[in-house]
């Protein structure tokens, strides 16, 4: 198939509508929800109960003292990055379930979100990419049906232009982790 | 009073100072020259080149001395290329495709030199008016927002259809750049770059590079410094912008977007951000082997058998090869140096 989009019908029951006190909602909308916070408190865990999780910060605080102190860090940073690939394959289940296509370009605007919503939140926070990464989300969806129709286009606009006003009156992120700001 | 020295060994004393950028821009006319004998084909490849080397040139204008990654530079090669295309375009073309255009611009029909030139200043402008407010940001938030300026950018010159023609692609603009228009605005970056990292405020400006905080306790205001830098980096691709366009003879928001920008700053990070010997490296090193690669997927005729690689596979070996360099060499291929005369320790 190339680069060429390719339909698919991934798990099909997800797309159907349930009533919910009235409300109609697709079955999707409610598993993001719950994938999303089954895996922030799963994430939550992991850094604050394990020891790699422990690790995992001592090394993104001070990568060279976490050494000096016996922490694989290479090996950690590594658990990291794998780590990182299973959460994204999660949410490209999500995102395929959704689309109805896969691309091998298809996670490039996610990841370019993501990157941005770490950075405003606040680098070396779990709190703070998450509420980055919900503020992202919400401003866009705020702005999609607020805009007028003729400024709607331009609405990708607007959410980087409030990203750049963020980080102008919050350099280091909006919660930013302690630790990270170099000390002199 | 001591007799005057006479005036070649000035010139030899300068001759160390200057070295990187004869070095540099001999390689340049070199390798146009070598192309200026292939087929037209690969004129066209060596060209296109050019024109991502003063792209890669502006990038470390502002990248290598400031030491912030931008992937906003790509949004100044846009605008650029769109308010060039604007301000040549013969008014007829300009009727046929964008028949709402502001009369004042609809109208004007300027020489393509004079084009070029409005087309790097109205990206340096915006650069003074966007780097204004962002360049008091360091590190990975002053990357972010470089990155915004693009997205804004992209999306901007994307649905403005009244002047840009919007997600349709801007075309019957003069198609004037050729191998040695190309090789003529290198070397003014080249020359341009070198000029500006040996003036002082170049040098203030490695200096917080170096040590932002140190910098600023030496009295350096490093906001300014940084400014000066974008706003010349920014001219520089804003006129790649230019030439990209006048190369293809089409502007389409598409091919300013992340692709290239992608592809510029791995060009000056696997030549070394710190250096000019870097960016020109990365360029040519990329372009060499992008080409090699695209020449064994079309394959090669061994008797009557045609022998080719699987389409696709230039790009893995491509990636692996930039991996490879990024792993053994982190500082990029000229390490940060710059090239010194053989021969002689400086």
């Amino acid at each position: 198939m190339g680069s060429r989009l390719k339909g698919l019908d991934f798990l099909p029951q997800l797309n159907r509508h349930i009533e919910l006190a009235g409300v109609r909602l697709q079955i999707l909308q409610l598993v993001t929800i719950l994938v999303g916070v089954v895996l922030l408190l799963g994430l939550t865990w992991f850094l604050r109960s394990t020891r790699v999780g422990l690790q995992m910060r001592a090394a993104a605080e001070d990568f060279r003292m976490a050494r000096v102190l016996g922490v694989r860090a290479n090996r950690v940073i590594a658990v990291a990055f794998a780590l990182s690939g299973i959460l994204a394959a999660a949410v490209s289940c999500l995102v395929v379930v959704q689309t109805g296509t896969v691309q091998p370009r298809m996670g490039l605007q996610l990841v370019v979100i993501a990157f941005v919503g770490t950075v405003i939140g606040g680098l070396g926070s779990l709190t703070g990419a998450a509420l980055g990464g919900f503020l992202v989300g919400a401003v866009s969806v705020i702005l999609q049906a607020m805009l007028p129709p003729e400024l709607r286009v331009f609405r990708e606009a607007f959410v980087f232009v409030a990203v750049a006003l963020v980080l102008l009156f919050r350099p280091q992120g909006l919660i930013p982790a302690r630790g990270m700001k170099e000390r002199i | 009073m001591p007799p005057r020295e006479p005036s070649y060994s000035r010139v030899a004393a300068a001759l160390p100072w200057l070295w990187p950028l004869i070095a540099l821009a001999l390689a340049i006319i070199a390798i146009a020259l070598l192309a200026s004998l292939a087929p037209t084909v690969l004129q066209r490849r060596a060209t296109q080149g050019l024109i991502n080397l003063v792209a890669v040139i502006g990038l470390y204008v502002f990248a290598g001395n400031s030491g912030i990654l931008s992937f906003g530079n790509v949004a100044f090669m846009a605008v650029g290329a769109y308010v060039s295309a604007l301000l040549t375009m013969k008014a007829s073309a300009k009727s046929v495709f964008l028949p709402d255009l502001p009369a004042v611009i609809a109208g004007v029909e300027w020489p393509t030199l004079a084009g070029a030139l409005a087309g790097g200043i109205a990206a340096a402008a915006l650069a003074l008016v966007a780097g204004w407010p962002l360049m008091r940001l360091s590190g990975v938030s002053a990357s972010i927002a470089t990155f915004a300026i693009l997205v804004v950018a992209y999306v901007v010159l994307g649905n403005w259809t009244s002047v840009t023609g919007g997600q349709n692609s801007l075309m019957g603009l003069p198609a004037y750049v050729d191998l040695w228009t190309a090789l003529g605005w290198a070397l003014a970056a080249l020359v341009i770059a070198f000029i500006y990292q040996e003036t002082r405020s170049a040098l203030l400006l490695r200096a917080s590079r170096e040590d932002e905080a140190a910098a600023q306790a030496a009295g350096i205001n490093v906001v300014r410094h940084r400014l000066i830098a974008f706003v010349i980096s920014a001219f520089l691709s804003g006129i790649a912008g230019v030439l990209l366009g006048h190369f293809l003879g089409i502007v389409r928001v598409e091919n300013f977007y992340l692709d290239l920008t992608f592809l510029i700053v791995a060009m000056l990070i696997i030549g070394g951000k710190g250096s000019l010997t870097g960016a020109v490296v990365g360029t040519v090193v990329i372009a060499v082997l992008t080409e090699l690669l695209r020449q064994a997927e079309i394959g090669f005729h061994a008797g009557d058998r045609l022998i080719a690689a699987p389409a696709g596979l230039g790009d893995v070996i491509l990636a692996l090869i930039m991996l490879l360099i990024i792993l053994f060499r982190p500082d990029g291929i000229a390490g940060g140096r710059e090239l010194s005369l053989p021969f002689i320790r400086r």
